[in-house]
């Protein structure tokens, strides 16, 4: 059976994924910014199962700037799809179409599907679909990817057999006659299909396709001096020339389909945006709203749920039916020490947290399915461009709040070296599922009722991403001006259900899941470790290998306030998963059997200041094992690996110790020794983000590298 | 007793698998366990055709 492979295309948030899941049933995750889909997907027709649809990452060109249009490009180039389906936001049609003309240039036969024509009527906008499929010679279809409409017309476009033949756009006479010129060198190198495409790249002086081509040196020196020529004809590049033909072409086209009714009038979005985005609100806002989200996750909603799992699902109705049951079996008393404060104990400890997690993401995927949190990689650019930050390092980090190894691996989108080796090292700071276990317990457990608490959290996440940037970009590893950040921002719309229950739903069965694999192995171990010593006799928990081991590294962490073998064993276990941390504790301090048992143990060990370290610690430091092995993939270098691990870790020390030491100077009880620790760490601070000079390159390089240019020219 | 082992063996045979899938054979690690919490990288017709094999 021949399949009929349809490459879907269309700029960064136009709906691409959207309406990939509505064709082929997938469960791709859609995010509200630009850079989800950065790996090219595929999935059949879900009416249609000899339709193949290819969901390629959203671009602004065929001009390969980005990673994302390299892929697009190669593809349609190298396996020239039988079809394209090209996704036009319909909102922002003029520069939609620009990606359009040249995916017309490609010869590959193509259909229109106008996206978002629901808004169309908000902004006071007219397209005559009929008309733009005449000038276009494509058929284009009106849809609504989000409201799932028209998508039956689309299918039925989709799945005719003869496609109409591309008429490519005509640009300006002068220009086409030189391109008409340049199509005859290319005669017998490349199929006739193909040769409009190839031309215009030539004529804009693509380097990747001048080497691709490798045109004899007859042929390359014909085709410069007409673009020379050209140049002199328009007075100006030929890149640009190109460019200007385009949206010339567009304003026709616009001139020719498109009604606005009521030019200049604000849409409903641009006035919430005047607010959110707005220089001195944005910020403010963004507080507020994260505030709001963590404390209804970790301190409200969230925490009636978890109360319940801690004390009655896990304090009492299955361990007492487990304990029933493996009495009844007649199981050793060290087995069912393992299964009931092992096992149950641990894995319960961490699932107890299951209600709150679902609340903040629930919380989080209505701010991104609305289009907020589109709002806040846009300022944050504002304040990252001030440090020499690219905005672009933000949307990592906000994929990071769901899990780390995503979001590390999102940093592709990264065009400059240096920035996307800066931004996986500091990806990981942001709080994940994982590390929210952790902020849930000290928040809820050391400071019930203040709601700062919990959110402090996420911000010291932002402070350290923040401080780090500033601090790293004036060393010669990382420094360098910032790239340039262009992002969509989409339409505020109302959050869709199902969008919601699939994001809540794919994030809570990875946790469960994580619980029920390596948080169970983890806590096999570690109650072995807690129950015995080295000559393998079963002891109190005082004198296990566990006591040892955190004895041992205990003495480190005697600065940040839990110099204490359960806390440290929490730190090192929380390597293998940042769950560990709450299992571990939650094992190592005997298994209380309700919540309200293990807060009084905790508060008797540690001050809140000493637990808010311990959190602070957690967040920041080296993170598990997998985030680590995704940053090694991303590095591609042990070293890079080594350094990064080496940087967080000492920064998370450093934060943590500032954190307990300074609250030991404010409460007025310290010694000599904690004014030292605070002066000193103050200082390192203070040095490397105000005194520490910019790396500058030294003239030499700069000369060698302008040398190794013109001689490339 | 014969429940002890039972359990015992279970137990310890599913800590060796979940610790060889992990850590040795990466089979579930990075992209693909991310798949399990909806990561946007993942080529879905990929995991879907390895799942069914």
């Amino acid at each position: 059976m021949k399949h009929k492979e349809i490459a879907l295309a269309g700029n960064a948030n136009s709906g691409k994924t959207t309406l990939f899941n509505l064709l082929t049933g997938a469960n791709q995750r859609v995010g509200n910014w630009p850079g989800v889909t950065v790996e090219r997907k595929s999935g059949y027709l879900k009416k249609d199962k000899q339709l193949l649809l290819q969901d390629l990452p959203g671009i602004y060109s065929l001009a390969p700037y980005t990673p994302e249009e390299l892929v697009a490009r190669k593809y349609l180039l190298t396996d020239r799809p039988q079809q394209i389906l090209d996704v036009v936001d319909a909102t922002n049609i003029e520069r939609n179409l620009y990606l359009t003309l040249q995916l017309l240039e490609t010869k590959i036969p193509l259909v229109v599907a106008l996206n978002m024509t629901d808004l169309l009527k908000k902004q006071g906008r007219r397209i005559n679909t009929k008309k733009l499929a005449y000038l276009l010679g494509v058929p284009v279809v009106k849809i609504s990817a989000l409201k799932k409409k028209n998508i039956d017309s689309l299918i039925t476009e989709l799945k005719k057999d003869e496609a109409k033949e591309i008429v490519y756009p005509k640009y300006d006479p002068r220009l086409e006659a030189a391109l008409a010129m340049i199509t005859e060198q290319l005669e017998g190198i490349v199929s006739v299909a193909e040769q409009r495409f190839y031309a215009i790249k030539l004529f804009e002086r693509d380097e990747q396709i001048q080497a691709e081509l490798q045109l004899d040196a007859k042929r390359r020196e014909k085709i410069a001096e007409l673009i020379k020529t050209a140049e002199k004809v328009f007075e100006d590049d030929s890149s640009s020339i190109i460019i200007n033909a385009r949206y010339d072409y567009i304003s026709h086209l616009m001139d020719q389909c498109v009604i606005d009714e009521g030019d200049f009038s604000l849409s409903l979005s641009d006035r919430i945006d005047l607010v959110v985005t707005n220089r001195y609100l944005a910020l403010p806002i963004f507080f507020g709203v994260m505030w709001l989200v963590y404390y209804l996750s970790i301190q409200v909603i969230g925490g009636a749920g978890s109360d319940w799992v801690n004390d009655v699902l896990f304090g009492e109705y299955i361990p007492d039916n487990a304990q029933r049951i493996l009495q009844a079996w007649h199981v050793a008393p060290f087995m069912q020490g393992l299964i009931i404060d092992g096992i149950i104990g641990g894995v319960g400890a961490v699932l107890g947290f299951l209600p709150q997690i679902m609340m903040l993401f629930l919380c989080l995927g209505i701010l991104e399915d609305c289009g907020y949190m589109s709002r806040i990689a846009f300022v944050m650019d504002r304040i990252f461009r001030r440090f020499n930050l690219s905005g672009k390092s933000f949307i990592p980090l906000l994929i990071s709040t769901g899990c780390g190894v995503p979001g590390i691996m999102s940093t592709r989108t990264i065009e400059s070296e240096k920035d996307r080796k800066m931004t996986i090292m500091l990806t990981t700071f942001m709080p994940c599922s994982a590390k929210l276990t952790v902020i849930a317990l000290v928040a809820g457990i050391f400071f019930k009722g203040q709601s700062l608490a919990a959110p402090a959290a996420y911000f010291l996440g932002i402070i350290a991403v923040i401080c780090s940037g500033i601090y790293l970009k004036k060393t010669p590893l990382f420094a360098g001006e910032p790239q340039p950040f262009v992002m969509e921002l989409p339409t505020y719309h109302l959050p869709k259900l199902d969008n919601i229950i699939r994001y809540v739903w794919n994030k809570s069965r990875g946790f469960v899941k994580k619980a029920g694999t390596i948080i169970f192995a983890s806590m096999v171990l570690i109650w072995l470790l807690s129950n015995y010593n080295f000559k393998l006799q079963p002891v109190p928990q005082d004198s296990s290998m566990l006591r040892d081991f955190g004895s041992l590294l205990a003495p480190i962490f005697a600065p940040l306030g839990f110099g204490d073998w359960r806390a440290v064993s929490a730190v090192l276990t929380g390597l293998i998963a940042k769950e560990n941390c709450v299992a571990t504790l939650q094992v190592a301090f005997g298994n209380p059997s309700s919540q309200a048992q293990f807060a009084h143990l905790l508060t008797a060990a540690y001050t809140p200041m000493a637990a808010y370290a311990f959190l602070a610690f957690n967040l920041l430091c080296a993170p598990c094992f997998a985030a680590i092995g995704a940053m090694h993939k991303e590095y591609g270098d042990a070293k890079w690996t080594w350094r990064a691990v080496g940087y967080q870790t000492f920064l998370a020390y450093l934060a943590a110790m500032l954190i307990y030491q300074t609250s030991l100077l404010v409460s007025g009880t310290f010694s000599f020794l904690n004014v030292l620790l605070v002066i000193l760490g103050v200082s390192l601070l203070v040095y490397g983000l105000i005194f520490k000079k910019s790396y500058q390159p030294p003239t030499d390089d700069l000369m060698e590298t302008e040398g190794s240019e013109w001689s490339q020219l | 007793m014969v429940a002890t082992v039972i359990l015992g063996v279970v137990i310890f045979a599913l800590v060796a698998r979940i610790i060889y899938t992990r850590f040795i054979s990466h089979k579930n690690t990075d992209c693909e366990s991310c798949h399990n919490v909806g990561c946007p990288l993942v080529d879905v017709q990929k995991v879907t055709k390895k799942d069914k094999l």
